[in-house]
């Protein structure tokens, strides 16, 4: 687990408590295999047990009464009838939205609430009194105090002023409610639909499959609160029971192991698995929130009937949801109310029933239901004609009526076993049909035995009722699910021998028996699409070569993009967006981090052997080794706040930022912040840095007195202050990266990235590194990236204020986490050995190659001087050379060469050369490659070169969809994600190792979501375009090349 | 334990968990769970303002464990505390017309309670009586005790000195979250937060407090050991 992971899962900890563990069977995972997580998880839970415990003294009766009669002598103040929030139900129709009127409403109603006698005789005043037209207004004086905006200022509970109306969103005709709810009663009654159930409960959830095992799992929590042990506490006492919090850890996904514990709140034996558990397992819709509005039950909602019919999917006409429950529409007929699931509905079953199933068609039918259910988490609803024959299949008479999962074992079930888990029992299904889960699987071989068994299963009359995707990222957004099933469902084909050539030819061997089978379920476009692009790879005639010489631009880029805040942000701004980030994860790689240095190298080639010329794929592999190299020094950082274009939006990250650099302070920190865009200039001095210069200053920046967007300094002008500052102070002595300058910004333009540049570079050589941080996704984030290189620093992103303290944490540490300095790396190839390119690089200009020279002779000399590691840095090498400025703990790094090579033999060599600051030395480290002749398969390292690539071809294709979706033009998006997606679909049914990957799995679920969610925006959507981006940028943790100015 | 607002709508699990444990006290966090699912007064409290004398008593006989509850976990003990149990039923009483009775009572009830420590803790008296007089735990229960409960005692009155000690924000959320065991969308209401805030304020002080408990334990060993 990288440092970046765990502090995620610490900051989700720390914020949901032990709730996050029962949600989330991965972060489970994650915590059972750390010690620190599992030591946070039980200091959490010991406070959060005491916190819940510390005793409650009662009010004392004296106090009380004193009280109650101090408060009968109170008469309530005649006050904001208007001011406490808005009844949730009032109708818009009927809203006064006139002053006038609502004064009116204000002297009806206050005179309701008067004593009769005080009624009479504000009632023959009012007779003469139209002058009260004039004097109403002084009445709403009274409600305010101030006579200027009163309409819009409600009153605190306590008589405060609020300074906005928040309410008015939230008002809905109670009449839908109602309605709604009708429509809820007939479309979920018979299916066990809870009605209550949370908009943002998991699909599983609703469906009810998952109940028991939550209540297993509570019981593994009732273990901890009346356990023993956890730090000396009494049984039964206030702490947290050491067995039952170990066996929340350690308990295997299995919900007993994981529920079983003394005082365990299990569900008593012969109980059954009851609505009630249901309910008391999914914590209904609370009663004082109201229920989201509802959506209009039979629109064109973009649904559409689809049934599988030999083995392929066939779209219907557009038909409308009905609202009331039954067979026709599985009791599943609530358009999606947030229960982030796809529902593809058949509801006239007699013509779609499956007749005759011959042999063939049984596996085509299994198969494409398995392509369809094993790509994305996914249930489908299975029946057929009569009960009878399922009973004695599966036991138990079939009730009608039923909800059709399985029993809750299966959703805990150990997936990777292979295991089938379609059992249907009849406490569990009552309707007659079969549901077949597959969760997310991701397990080759589990899908392939899972298509075998589905299509033996499906040897009878029977009909695909339901398909619903489990894939919890699309909640309500409108999702295109004909673009979805282009990418999980195609018409099985047979692969012609021309196109299985290339890949053949590619990879040495011919496609094996799984490959085969698997490449049924690839159309013959992405077969054409991968076939076309193995033999682009495989092409040797006719490629431009170039000089494996000089220096070449670095692509690591050490940072955190802090994938939770992203999605926060890209959720709050598009909804279905967010989901994109989850699925993005940079490929593990196979290298050890090394013990006894600070970093390693690792080469491999996408062949084990070769009979000649051949061109072929190196990857050069660096890993840093887990170790940190100590405390933090007192650090001197010189903030630059870029404020010219941000907004009030922006506020609360901004000033989180800086709270969280007072909290981060220690003795001997200096700080200071200097704004652009806004007056003020030197924002705070490092001399009165502190708490309150803080806030004041985040008041003066975005109070109700700012002033914003006006004047101030340009950015590169604040940069120079800021940097004039650091150098101030600058310790010569101190560690390299102590000073640092932080440009804080929502985004850099072209014009920005090119003055900060230069400064950077310039700073860096001085010894002061430029890091960059990025507000609400900070727009183009190859800009910031630029500025990180160049000064050597950090980029980082902050989606909202609650990532604030993690980045200033990460930054403010990040010195303590550089394990090497000044990594030369150069990579000479062998004679014979043509370079066609470094993916993501390019050959760095005379002028640039010697901004690289210049800093790493500074940092060689800095390191020289302060920590004793000799200077041996000036001279040019001979091959490739790429100069990293800073590598991190227990990071990697990949870089993919494509090269030709002439034949067998050597075929590179790679020496990294570093400051090795956790040994304070020179380090070295060296690896080669070379190849023997032969026919040999391409072994699990060869793979992952492949499947490097193709991650490589995933990001580029998500960024370049991203920057489509700026331009406005979201079918060309929509068609380049298709495209990539067609691709994996092809290499993995084409190449033989990928058939059973299940990080091209991952992909082609990323591919599909990003599918879905594209198609859903509107065009040029900018949360989307912002969320494509960032996924393709997650994919590999640096920008891929996508042909741009530089 | 706060929930998050996505999964709100009922007690979370932890609370669940938490809720089961055997208490000598009322617990607060079944405080919070009773005034969600039960009946919270809001019809007294509607029924003062349009004139019902008595329904007063009721209202406040129902919410004062509560509001003594979260004044007390706030760091404002002693006379101050008295004083600001009379100060805050006063402010209730004057504001009963501008409750809405549609709404929930607890964020509404809660919103002056927090203002008005707010107010007392700025002054030097209620934070001199944060520091001195922080608990009443030991006139609970002063009966000689085995070792673990001394311990858990002296725990939780360090835990409860601890809370008080944190910085506004933070102790506001832990107060309302993870002693009271209201939700995060609850307490930002209350506060006139966004959740957000809330949630970062309620991460910020757990986690002081988990790594101040930890090192209290390791202190504690050690000079066990000795």
């Amino acid at each position: 687990m990288t440092p970046t992971e765990r502090n995620r899962i610490v900051e989700r900890l720390a914020v949901e408590g032990l709730d996050a563990l029962v949600r989330d069977a991965a972060l489970r995972d994650a915590v059972r295999g750390d010690a620190e997580l599992r030591a946070l998880v039980r200091a959490l839970a010991d406070v959060d047990g005491r916190l819940a415990a510390l005793p409650t003294p009662p009010a004392p009766e004296a106090l009380v009464t004193r009280a109650i009669a101090a408060g009968r002598e109170v008469t309530p103040d005649p006050v904001a009838l208007e001011t406490s929030p808005a009844p949730v139900a009032s109708a818009p129709a009927t809203a006064r939205s006139s002053r006038w009127l609502r004064a009116v409403d204000t002297v009806v109603a206050f005179s309701d609430r008067m004593p009769i006698g005080v009624r009479v005789v504000g009632g023959s005043l009012a007779v003469g009194a139209l002058a009260l037209v004039v004097a109403v207004p002084a009445l709403l004086v009274t409600r305010g105090g101030d006579s200027a905006n009163t309409d819009d200022m409600p009153i605190m509970a306590d008589g405060r002023f609020a300074t906005a109306v928040v309410q008015e969103e939230m008002e809905w005709d109670e009449s839908e409610t109602a309605a709604y709810e009708d429509r809820g009663e007939g479309a979920f009654g018979g299916d066990g639909w809870a009605e209550d159930a949370p908009a943002e409960a998991p699909a599983r959830m609703a469906l009810g499959g998952e109940v028991t095992d939550e209540m297993n799992g509570l019981g593994g929590l009732g273990a901890l609160g009346t356990g023993s042990g956890g730090g000396g506490m009494p049984s039964g006492s206030t702490g947290l029971g050491g067995r039952g919090l170990d066996g929340l850890i350690a308990g295997n996904d299995d919900g007993d192991a994981f529920g079983r514990g003394p005082g365990a709140m299990n569900r008593p034996a012969g109980a059954p698995r009851s609505t009630s558990s249901t309910t008391a397992r999914m914590p209904a819709a609370a009663p004082a929130s109201p229920p989201p509005p509802p959506a209009d039950p039979a629109p064109d909602n973009g649904y559409v009937d689809q049934t599988v019919r030999e083995g392929r999917v066939a779209e219907t006409e557009r038909s409308r949801l009905a609202p009331e429950g039954g067979r026709g529409t599985n009791g599943r007929g609530r358009p999606d109310q947030g229960q982030r699931q796809q529902n593809l509905l058949v509801d006239d079953l007699e013509e779609r029933a499956f007749e005759g199933v011959e042999e063939e068609g049984e596996m085509q039918l299994g198969h494409a239901l398995n392509s369809a259910i094993g790509q994305r988490g996914a249930l489908a609803e299975v029946f057929g004609e009569g009960d009878d024959a399922l009973s004695n299949d599966f036991g138990g008479t079939l009730a009608p009526g039923d909800t059709g999962v399985a029993n809750g074992d299966f959703a805990r079930s150990d997936r990777s076993s292979g295991r089938v888990q379609t059992r249907t029992s009849p406490d569990a299904d009552d309707d007659g049909r079969f549901a077949y889960e597959v969760g997310n699987a991701r397990d080759g071989a589990y899908r392939q035995e899972r298509s075998g068994e589905l299509a033996q299963e499906l040897d009878r009359e029977q009909t695909v009722a339901t398909l619903t995707f489990q894939d919890g990222q699309t909640p309500d957004a409108v999702v295109d699910p004909n673009a979805v099933f282009d990418i999980v469902l195609e018409e099985p084909e047979e692969a012609t021998e021309e196109e299985a050539a290339p890949a053949n030819a590619y990879f040495n061997q011919r496609a094996g028996q799984d490959g085969e089978r698997l490449a049924a379920f690839a159309s013959s476009p992405d077969r054409a699409l991968a076939a076309s692009w193995l033999a682009e790879r495989e092409r040797v005639d006719g490629v431009e070569t170039q000089p494996a010489t000089g220096y070449w631009r670095n692509t690591y880029v050490p940072g955190d993009p802090l994938v939770r805040g992203l999605q926060q942000q890209v959720r709050e701004a598009g909804g279905a967006a967010a989901g994109l980030l989850d699925g993005a994860r940079r490929p593990a790689q196979p290298y050890d981090p090394p013990t006894n240095a600070a970093m390693a190298v690792y080469v491999h080639a996408d062949q084990s052997a070769v009979d000649g010329p051949r061109r072929m794929l190196v990857e050069v592999g660096l890993q840093g080794t887990e170790r940190q190299t100590g405390r933090r020094p007192a650090m001197n950082v010189g903030v630059v706040l870029d404020l010219r274009s941000a907004d009030a939006s922006d506020s609360d990250a901004v000033c989180a930022l800086m709270e969280s650099l007072a909290d981060a302070r220690d003795i001997g920190d200096r700080f200071s912040i200097v704004v652009a865009g806004r007056e003020g200039e030197l924002l705070v001095p490092a001399d009165g840095f502190g708490w309150g210069a803080v806030r004041v200053a985040c008041d003066r920046l975005f109070g109700d007195e700012a002033d914003l967007g006006r004047g101030g300094l340009d950015l590169a002008t604040a940069w120079d202050r800021a940097f004039d500052t650091v150098l101030a102070t600058d310790d010569p002595t101190a560690a390299l990266g102590s000073s640092f300058v932080w440009v804080v910004s929502p985004g850099l333009s072209p014009m920005d990235t090119a003055l900060l540049e230069g400064r950077a570079h310039t700073a860096a050589v001085d010894g002061v590194p430029t890091s960059v941080v990025g507000l609400n996704g900070g727009g183009d984030t190859a800009l910031l990236d630029r500025v990180a290189l160049a000064g050597q620093g950090h980029r980082r992103l902050v989606g909202s204020a609650e990532d604030a303290e993690a980045v200033v944490d990460a930054e403010i540490t990040a010195i303590s986490r550089v394990v090497a300095r000044a990594v030369r790396l150069r990579i000479r190839l062998a004679p014979g050995v043509q370079l066609v390119d470094v993916l993501g690089s390019e050959r760095l200009d005379e002028a640039r190659a010697e901004q690289v020279r210049q800093a790493e002779q500074a940092i060689d000399q800095r390191l020289s001087r302060n920590l004793g590691i000799q200077a041996d840095r000036g001279d040019d090498e001979d091959g490739i050379q790429i100069v990293i400025p800073a590598f991190m703990a227990d990071d990697h790094h990949v870089i993919l060469l494509d090269v030709i090579a002439d034949g067998p033999g050597a075929v590179v060599d790679v020496t990294a050369r570093y400051k090795d600051l956790v040994h304070l030395r020179n380090g070295v480290s060296r690896a080669h490659l070379s190849l023997p002749r032969g026919d040999v398969e391409p072994g699990p390292l060869a793979l992952n070169v492949r499947r490097n690539l193709v991650a490589w071809d995933v990001a580029r294709a998500l960024t370049s969809a991203g920057a489509q979706m700026d331009a406005g033009s979201r079918d060309a998006a929509i068609a380049e994600l298709r495209r990539a997606a067609s691709l994996v679909r092809g290499l993995r049914a084409m190449v033989p190792g990928f058939a059973t990957d299940v990080s091209l799995d991952a992909d082609l679920e990323l591919l599909a979501d990003a599918i879905a969610t594209t198609g859903g925006a509107p065009h040029g959507d900018p949360a989307v375009a912002r969320a494509l981006r960032a996924a393709g940028w997650l994919k590999l943790f640096t920008a891929p090349d996508t042909g741009d100015d530089r | 334990m706060c929930v998050d607002v996505d999964a709100r709508s009922g007690p979370g699990t932890t609370r669940r968990m938490l809720g089961a444990m055997p208490q000598v006290d009322p617990p607060s966090n079944v405080i919070a769970l009773a005034d969600r699912r039960e009946d919270d007064g809001a019809r007294w409290l509607v029924a003062f303002g349009e004139g019902d004398r008595d329904a007063f008593e009721l209202f406040v006989r129902r919410w004062a464990d509560v509001v003594y509850a979260t004044i007390t976990r706030s760091g404002v003990t002693g006379a101050d505390r008295d004083d600001l149990f009379q100060e805050v039923w006063i402010k209730v009483a004057r504001a009963a017309r501008s409750f809405d009775g549609a709404r929930a009572v607890a964020p509404w009830l809660l919103t002056i309670v927090m203002n008005a420590v707010r107010d007392a803790r700025r002054s030097r008296a209620a934070g001199e009586a944060a520091r001195t007089d922080a608990l009443d735990i030991e006139r609970v229960d002063p009966a000689p005790a085995p070792r673990d409960h001394v311990e858990a005692v002296e725990t939780a009155e360090w835990l409860a000195e601890a809370v008080a000690d944190l910085p506004d924000g933070q102790r506001e959320a832990v107060v309302l979250c993870a002693v009271q065991g209201r939700s995060q969308a609850e307490a930002a209401e209350a506060l006139g937060v966004p959740v957000n805030t809330v949630k970062t304020s309620l991460r910020r002080g757990r986690m002081a407090l988990a790594q101040a408990l930890a090192r209290r334990r390791t202190v504690a060993a050690r000079e066990g050991g000795r």
